[in-house]
C-alpha cells in the first residue's frame, strides 16, 4: 500500500514538468482544429450566413432542430469530410503518441530535462514502441476476440432467457468486466514493454517478457494504479464535457469560457497521461533491476541512462 | 377521383358549410354488423400452436350476388420464404430476421368450412389478388354452392390450426411471451359499387405485404381463449367470462363494432389496471381549447370514462408512469378534439425487449407499446420521449383505423400519417416545443422537424397516396405514409387556422367513424367543413410529389457612392473626391436588392422580411403564382441586416429551412453577430470532439 502511494505521488509529482503536458495537449488540439478546419466554410456560409447560427446559438425552440437536420443532410459531404480527418488525425495522433511515449520513458523522473534530452530518446525508441503496437493490437484481438467470444457462446445458452433475468444481467456485467479488466492488463503490459527502453536495449518481444516479469507478484497493484488514473481521467473528462455540454455560451465570455473548458479537458487528459507514467515508471524502478534480470539473455545493454537510477 | 371547384363554387360551399354547421356529432356503427366473428381457440404454449373454432356470419352490404368468399390467412406470411411478406421484406422487418431457427415459422390452416353441413374447404384455393407471386398463401378463394343473395347473409363454421411465428411483423411469440393478432381466419371486405369510388362491386383482399396493414368490415366479436392458468391475458373488448378447468383457463371478451380482435398471454405480465376519469384526467386548459378552437361547448365534447389496463413487462417499471400519463393524454387530446372514445376497454401491452418486432401495433381497444426499455428510460435519455410518443400514437390508431376504417392496403396515408400528425400535436399540447426529444443541456427536437427531416432524406419520387407495396422503397412507403402526411396536415393547418382545420378534422372523423373513407371522401369532409377549394393540395401534395421551396436566391445591400471625377460646372471644372472635395455633405446611403425565389414544383405564397441594421423591419407577402420576387429599395439610410423568407415557419412543407435566409456577412446586425459566434462556438466544438476522439485512441493504444 505504501508503495503503490508513492507511486501515485510520483505520478502527481511528474505534472510538474508543465512543458511536457502542454506539449501533449496542443498537440492534441492541433489535431482536433486540423480535422475542424475542414468544416470551417460551411459552417462559415450556413451557420454563420444565414439564420441558422442565430437560431442554434440561441437555441430557438421550434427553428433549431429543422435548421440543424436541414444543414447535417445538405451539407454532409463536408461533415464527412471533416469525420475522415478526424479520424486519420486520429492515427497521426497514434503515431504522435508511440513518439513521445519514447521520451517519456526516458525522461520521466529523472530530474529537469531539456527538449532535446527529450526528442532523442523519442527517436531511438520509436521503432521499438512501433513494434510494441503491434504486437499489442495483435494480442488484444486474440484475447478480446476469445472472451466475447465465450460471452456469445454463453449468451446463446441462456437464449431461452428473459432480459430482465438476472443470469443476463450478470453475464452483462462479467462480460463488461471482464472486457475492462483485460483491456487494463494489456495495457499495462503494453506501457511497460515500452518502459522497459529505459532500462536496457531491449527488442519487443523481450520487453514484453520484462514486463509480465516486472508485473509478477504485482499484478494488483499495478491494476489499482491504472484503475486509479483511468477513473480519475475519466471521471474529469466527463465532467467537463457535461458542464461544455449545459453551458450556453451564448456572449462572447461565454463562448470563451467554453473554449477554455475544452481546451481544459485536452489539457487535464494529457496531464492523467503523463501523471499515470510518472507513476508507472516509479513502479517499474523498483522492480526493473530483478524483471531485467528474469528476462533471459540482453542482447545489449544501452549506457545511458543507466539503471544507477534504480 | 379528382375533384374540381370552380371560383365561383368557393362561395356556395362557404354557405353550404355555414348551414350545415359542418358535421360533429359522430355517425353510428351500422346495424347490423357486415361480420359476427364468435370463435374458441386453445393456445399451445410449447408448440406454439393455435386450435380454433369460428362461426362467421357475414351479411351482404352490397346490390350484389356474391358467389365466393375471400379470406385473409395472414399467418400464412410467415409460412416459408416464399410469402409475398417475406420475399418484399428480405425476411428483416423492424430489426427482426426470420427463418433464423426452426420455430420461425408460423402458418394457419382452414380444417373445415362448411355452411348448411357442406364442407366448402375442397373447392377453395389460394389466389394472389396483387401479382404474380404463386406461392403466396395468404389469400383464400371459397367458392360458394349458392351465391349470397343482396343484402342476405351466409353462416360459415370454420375449423383452423394455426402455428404463431417467433415475433416478426406484429405478431408471434418470443419464450411464453404471446402477441395473437392477425390470427384467424378473416373475411375480406366486400365493397359495393360507389364504395370508396369504385365502379362495380367486388372483393377488397389484398395479400399481406411487407409494407402493409390491414382493412376489414366492423362487426362483433364473441372470442374464447385457453391458456394455461398461470398466464396473464389482455384482448380487444371487454372480459365476460373466465373458466378455470385443471391448469387451464378460458377467458372470454366481446366487443361490438370493431374490425379485428387482437389477444396476448404472458405468465410475467405486471398487470396495473387503471381508470380515465374525464373529471381528474384531463390535463388543465384543454377542454376549454378544444371547445374554442371547435366552436362547441365542453359539455358538448365532454369523455366518457375508460378502463385501461396496462401489461406491463418485468424490468420496464421505470416507464409505468410514462404509460399511464400518455394514454391519459392522448384519451383527452383525441377524444376532445375528434369525439368521445365510444368503448369501455383499453389494453395497452408492453412487448419484451427481446420481442421488439411486436412493438406499436394497434389493434381495436387493444395496442401494443415499446421503446420502453429500462436503459431508454433513464438519464439521460429520460426524457427522449419514445414510450409516450408509441402510446400516443398507437392509441390515436383507435381513431384512424380503428374507428375511421380507411383502407391500410390502399390509402395508408389516411391511417398512419393522419394519426401523425394528430400524435404531433397531442405531443406538442403535453411536453412543449421539444415534444419529442429533450437532451440535458435544453437540446432536443420537435415532431415537425423531425418528420421534414424524413421527407428531405428520402428521393421524392413517389407521391403520399400510393398502394402500400407500390412505393419505390420501404423507406419511401414510410415516409411518404407518416411524415409527409404530417407535414401536409400542418402546413393545412396553417393556411386554414387552427379553428377551420380542427372543425373539418372533427368532422371528417364523424362523418366517417364505422365506415370505410377514401382520399376523396377526406377532401370532400374537409371542403365542405371550411368552403375552401384543397384540390391543389390533393393535386400536388398527395397524389403528386411536388415541393415548395422558397428561398432568399441573393441578397445585396451597398454603399452608393458619391459623385466623383472631374465634373464641369456652371461654376468651373471640378475634382471631386471622397477626401473631402464633395458637392454637398450627406450621411451614406445604401442601395438595397433582395430576390426571393420558390425552386420548388409547388406554387404557394409565403411572407418575406427585411431587417436593417438600424432595427426598422420591412414584411412583405409574396404571391402563390411568383417564381421569383426582387425587391430594390433604391437608397435607404441603413444597411440590410438580413432577409429571411417565411420567418415564422408557416410553410412546414417547403423542401429546405435551411436557404431561407442570408445574412450579410458585414453588418453589425444582431443575426450576423450571433451568427459569427456560432461558428466560432461550433467549429471549437467540433475541434475539441475530434481531439477527444484523438486523445481516446491515445487510451486505447
Amino acid at each position: 500500500m505504501e508503495q503503490r502511494r508513492a507511486s501515485v505521488a510520483a505520478g502527481f509529482a511528474a505534472l510538474s514538468h508543465h512543458k511536457l503536458v502542454l506539449l501533449l495537449a496542443a498537440t492534441t488540439a492541433l489535431i482536433g482544429w486540423t480535422a475542424a478546419v475542414t468544416a470551417l466554410p460551411t459552417l462559415q456560409e450556413w451557420v454563420g450566413g444565414t439564420l441558422a447560427g442565430d437560431a442554434f446559438i440561441r437555441n430557438n425552440p421550434t427553428q433549431a432542430p429543422g435548421l440543424f437536420f436541414d444543414l447535417v443532410q445538405q451539407k454532409w459531404p463536408a461533415f464527412e469530410g471533416m469525420r475522415r480527418t478526424a479520424g486519420w488525425m486520429g492515427a497521426v495522433g497514434v503515431v504522435l503518441q508511440m513518439f513521445f511515449a519514447g521520451g517519456i520513458v526516458a525522461v520521466l523522473g529523472r530530474g529537469r530535462f531539456g527538449f532535446g534530452q527529450f526528442l532523442e530518446p523519442a527517436r531511438r525508441n520509436f521503432w521499438h514502441n512501433v513494434k510494441c503496437f503491434l504486437i499489442f493490437v495483435l494480442v488484444a484481438l486474440i484475447a478480446f476476440g476469445i472472451w466475447l467470444g465465450a460471452a456469445f457462446g454463453v449468451r446463446k445458452l441462456l437464449e431461452d432467457a428473459p432480459p430482465d433475468a438476472g443470469s443476463i444481467a450478470a453475464l452483462r456485467w462479467v462480460c463488461w468486466a471482464g472486457v475492462v479488466l483485460i483491456f487494463a492488463a494489456l495495457s499495462l503490459l503494453y506501457d511497460f514493454a515500452r518502459a522497459a527502453r529505459r532500462y536496457a536495449g531491449l527488442g519487443a518481444i523481450r520487453s514484453y517478457r520484462f514486463a509480465r516479469h516486472a508485473l509478477s507478484g504485482a499484478w494488483l497493484r499495478a491494476l489499482g494504479l491504472w484503475f486509479f488514473w483511468a477513473i480519475l481521467g475519466g471521471a474529469a473528462v466527463l465532467v467537463a464535457f457535461y458542464l461544455a455540454w449545459v453551458m450556453p455560451a451564448v456572449s462572447p465570455v461565454g463562448i470563451l469560457v467554453m473554449l477554455i473548458l475544452q481546451f481544459g479537458v485536452l489539457w487535464l487528459r494529457s496531464a492523467v497521461r503523463v501523471a499515470a507514467w510518472g507513476s508507472y515508471l516509479d513502479f517499474l524502478d523498483g522492480r526493473a533491476r530483478h524483471a531485467i534480470a528474469a528476462t533471459a539473455r540482453i542482447r545489449y545493454t544501452v549506457a545511458a541512462p543507466a539503471p544507477s537510477s534504480l | 377521383m379528382r375533384r374540381f371547384v370552380p371560383v365561383l363554387g368557393r362561395p356556395l360551399l362557404a354557405l353550404l358549410a355555414m348551414l350545415s354547421g359542418a358535421r360533429l356529432h359522430a355517425a353510428a356503427p351500422v346495424r347490423p354488423p357486415v361480420v359476427e366473428y364468435t370463435i374458441e381457440v386453445s393456445l399451445d404454449p410449447a408448440a406454439k400452436t393455435l386450435d380454433g373454432k369460428e362461426r362467421l356470419v357475414w351479411r351482404n352490404p352490397s346490390n350484389d350476388r356474391v358467389a365466393e368468399l375471400r379470406f385473409h390467412l395472414y399467418l400464412n406470411a410467415f409460412k416459408n420464404t416464399q410469402s409475398t411478406l417475406v420475399q418484399e421484406s428480405g425476411g428483416e422487418l423492424r430489426g427482426d430476421r426470420m427463418g433464423e431457427k426452426r420455430d420461425d415459422w408460423g402458418w394457419i390452416d382452414v380444417l373445415s368450412m362448411k355452411t348448411g353441413g357442406q364442407d366448402l374447404r375442397p373447392g377453395a384455393r389460394f389466389i394472389q389478388p396483387d401479382g404474380n407471386n404463386p406461392e403466396d398463401e395468404t389469400v383464400l378463394a371459397v367458392p360458394l354452392p349458392a351465391p349470397v343473395p343482396p343484402h342476405g347473409e351466409i353462416t360459415l363454421e370454420i375449423t383452423f390450426r394455426a402455428k404463431l411465428p417467433r415475433v416478426f411483423a406484429r405478431t408471434g411469440f418470443v419464450r411464453d411471451y404471446f402477441l395473437v393478432g392477425q390470427w384467424y381466419p378473416k373475411i375480406g371486405v366486400f365493397e359495393p359499387a360507389g364504395m370508396r369510388g369504385r365502379a362495380a362491386g367486388g372483393w377488397n383482399c389484398h395479400a399481406f405485404h411487407a409494407d402493409s396493414e390491414f382493412y376489414a368490415d366492423f362487426g362483433d366479436f364473441d372470442v374464447s381463449f385457453e391458456v394455461p392458468s398461470n398466464f396473464v391475458v389482455g384482448a380487444t373488448g371487454k372480459r365476460v367470462g373466465e373458466t378455470r378447468k385443471g391448469n387451464r383457463t378460458t377467458y372470454r371478451y366481446v366487443q361490438k363494432d370493431v374490425h379485428d380482435f387482437a389477444w396476448t398471454a404472458d405468465p410475467r405480465f405486471l398487470v396495473t389496471e387503471f381508470p380515465f376519469d374525464p373529471a381528474r384526467d384531463v390535463p388543465a386548459g384543454w377542454s376549454a381549447k378544444a371547445a374554442e378552437e371547435l366552436g362547441m361547448k365542453e359539455a358538448e365534447i365532454a369523455l366518457k370514462p375508460i378502463s385501461v389496463r396496462l401489461l406491463l413487462q418485468p424490468g420496464h417499471e421505470g416507464a409505468r408512469a410514462r404509460y399511464i400519463r400518455s394514454t391519459k393524454e392522448a384519451i383527452s387530446y383525441y377524444g376532445l378534439w375528434y369525439g368521445a372514445y365510444p368503448y369501455e376497454t383499453l389494453t395497452i401491452v408492453d412487448p419484451p425487449d427481446d420481442g421488439t418486432g411486436s412493438e406499436g401495433m394497434e389493434y381495436p381497444t387493444f395496442f401494443t407499446g415499446g421503446l420502453a426499455a429500462a436503459w431508454m428510460t433513464r438519464w439521460p435519455l429520460s426524457e427522449v420521449r419514445g414510450v409516450e410518443v408509441v402510446t400516443i400514437h398507437e392509441y390515436g390508431h383507435q381513431y384512424w383505423y380503428g374507428m375511421v376504417g380507411s383502407n391500410e392496403f390502399e390509402e395508408s396515408w389516411l391511417d398512419e400519417g393522419l394519426n401523425d400528425d394528430s400524435e404531433h400535436r397531442t405531443t406538442t399540447m403535453a411536453y412543449g416545443p421539444r415534444d419529442e426529444i429533450n437532451l440535458p443541456g435544453g437540446f432536443g427536437a420537435d415532431s415537425i422537424s423531425i418528420m421534414h427531416a424524413e421527407y428531405t432524406h428520402v428521393d421524392n419520387l413517389d407521391p403520399i397516396r400510393k398502394c402500400a407495396w407500390c412505393f419505390f422503397s420501404g423507406t419511401s412507403y414510410g415516409v411518404n405514409s407518416y411524415y409527409k402526411v404530417g407535414l401536409f396536415m400542418a402546413q393545412l393547418k396553417n393556411d386554414l387556422g387552427a379553428r377551420a382545420f380542427s372543425r373539418a378534422q372533427r368532422a371528417y372523423f364523424q362523418t366517417w367513424s364505422f365506415r370505410h373513407p377514401a382520399t376523396s371522401d377526406f377532401f370532400d369532409a374537409f371542403e365542405k367543413s371550411t368552403g375552401r377549394d384543397l384540390s391543389e393540395y390533393r393535386r400536388q401534395i398527395v397524389e403528386g410529389t411536388s415541393r415548395l421551396d422558397w428561398k432568399v436566391a441573393t441578397a445585396r445591400s451597398r454603399r452608393i457612392r458619391e459623385p466623383e471625377g472631374v465634373f464641369d460646372r456652371p461654376g468651373g471644372r471640378v475634382t471631386l473626391d471622397e477626401k473631402g472635395n464633395k458637392e454637398k455633405d450627406t450621411p451614406g446611403t445604401w442601395e438595397t436588392t433582395v430576390v426571393f425565389g420558390n425552386v420548388g414544383e409547388w406554387s404557394h405564397g409565403t411572407q418575406a422580411r427585411l431587417v436593417f441594421e438600424n432595427g426598422v423591419v420591412v414584411d412583405r407577402t409574396l404571391p402563390a403564382d411568383a417564381k421569383w420576387v426582387r425587391y430594390r429599395i433604391p437608397s435607404y439610410k441603413s444597411k440590410l441586416a438580413y432577409a429571411v423568407v417565411d420567418p415564422d415557419r408557416k410553410n412546414v412543407w417547403d423542401w429546405s429551412y435551411l436557404n431561407n435566409s442570408k445574412v450579410l456577412g458585414t453588418g453589425k446586425g444582431a443575426a450576423d453577430t450571433y451568427g459569427k459566434r456560432a461558428v466560432v462556438k461550433y467549429t471549437g466544438w467540433i475541434a475539441w470532439l475530434s481531439g477527444v476522439w484523438s486523445q481516446l485512441l491515445w487510451a486505447l493504444a
